[in-house]
């Protein structure tokens, strides 16, 4: 990725193409999971693709250029949702699909838990996300959201609890609608 | 319903939107590319600025407004400045008249005063 990086800079577009495809799958997917929307999650995977080929100069290794991509596309997602006063209600579109679905391993639950992620609150859906897509410490994701420690901690605990909860709530919901 | 986090974690694994988003962040990339590299015409920093211009219509309607402004102050400074004019020609003309009688007058006067001095 070093020399991807190196030769991206120097203007080699399928080095820069080899970098996307690096991380394409991280910024689609904090933008799918916490927009709830592939067709936005594209667009913004797009600009943050674009920010990054404008700011080539400023990444100093491979390392810096993964955290960079990340932090400009939790960015990106949270001004969007501040923009738009974005509140997922509805369930994820399913409509666009995207390579990995049909896995077989992508089960009713997975895809339960995914639409409940995509209606919690937007601090609480992006600590989620950041813990169990990106699997970053605590720490990471304070540093990430420019937020204290022991706040990530508490969004994170209530955020579970609210998952739970909802998931719950949506079980009976659809138990007293079956029978 | 219970859940573990290792199933949040499959549920929230990334997924990768496959070669056709690759493929649109290049195109876009080179559509910026050529940007850069077209010079801009100085004929069309005009087309540019009318493009902006159409974009901004709070910007267009203050113009419009400060325009409309300054088309009636103009208008009442004209109409104030013929209403002086048309004054000052009035009072011209009063003088005349007044200067006039006055002559008059005095004439009356001698004539009244010297009954046998003839014209």
């Amino acid at each position: 990725m070093e020399t991807a990086l190196q030769r991206a800079r120097q203007g080699d577009n399928s080095a820069f193409a080899e970098i996307v495809r690096e991380h394409q799958g991280m910024v689609f997917s904090i933008g799918w999971h916490y927009l709830g929307d592939a067709w936005l999650a594209e667009d913004l995977g797009q600009e943050v693709f674009l920010q990054l080929y404008q700011n080539l100069g400023a990444i100093q290794s491979a390392s810096h250029l993964g955290h960079w991509v990340r932090r400009v596309a939790v960015h990106r997602c949270i001004d969007h949702s501040r923009r738009k006063y974005f509140r997922r209600e509805a369930p994820l579109d399913e409509s666009h699909e995207v390579a990995a679905n049909g896995n077989p391993g992508d089960s009713f639950l997975s895809a339960r838990l995914r639409q409940t992620v995509a209606q919690l609150r937007e601090k609480e859906r992006m600590v989620v996300i950041l813990r169990y897509q990106e699997e970053l410490e605590l720490a990471e994701i304070a540093e990430a959201l420019n937020m204290p420690l022991n706040t990530v901690k508490s969004t994170l605990f209530r955020a579970l609890h609210n998952l739970r909860g909802k998931l719950t709530r949506k079980v009976k919901e659809a138990r007293y609608a079956f029978f | 319903m219970h859940f573990s986090e290792d199933e949040l974690r499959e549920a929230l694994r990334r997924r990768d939107p496959g070669e056709a988003f690759t493929q649109k962040v290049m195109e876009r990339v080179a559509q910026q590319q050529t940007r850069a590299l077209t010079p801009s015409r100085p004929g069309n920093r005009f087309v540019e600025f009318w493009h902006g211009m159409r974009l901004r219509p709070v910007l267009v309607g203050a113009i419009v407004a400060l325009l409309a402004l300054g088309g009636s102050l103009g208008v009442v400074q004209y109409r104030r400045a013929q209403e002086e004019r048309a004054g000052e020609a009035a009072k011209r003309q009063a003088f005349l008249a007044l200067r006039i009688t006055n002559a008059k007058l005095n004439h009356v006067f001698e004539r009244a005063k010297n009954p046998q001095v003839r014209e």
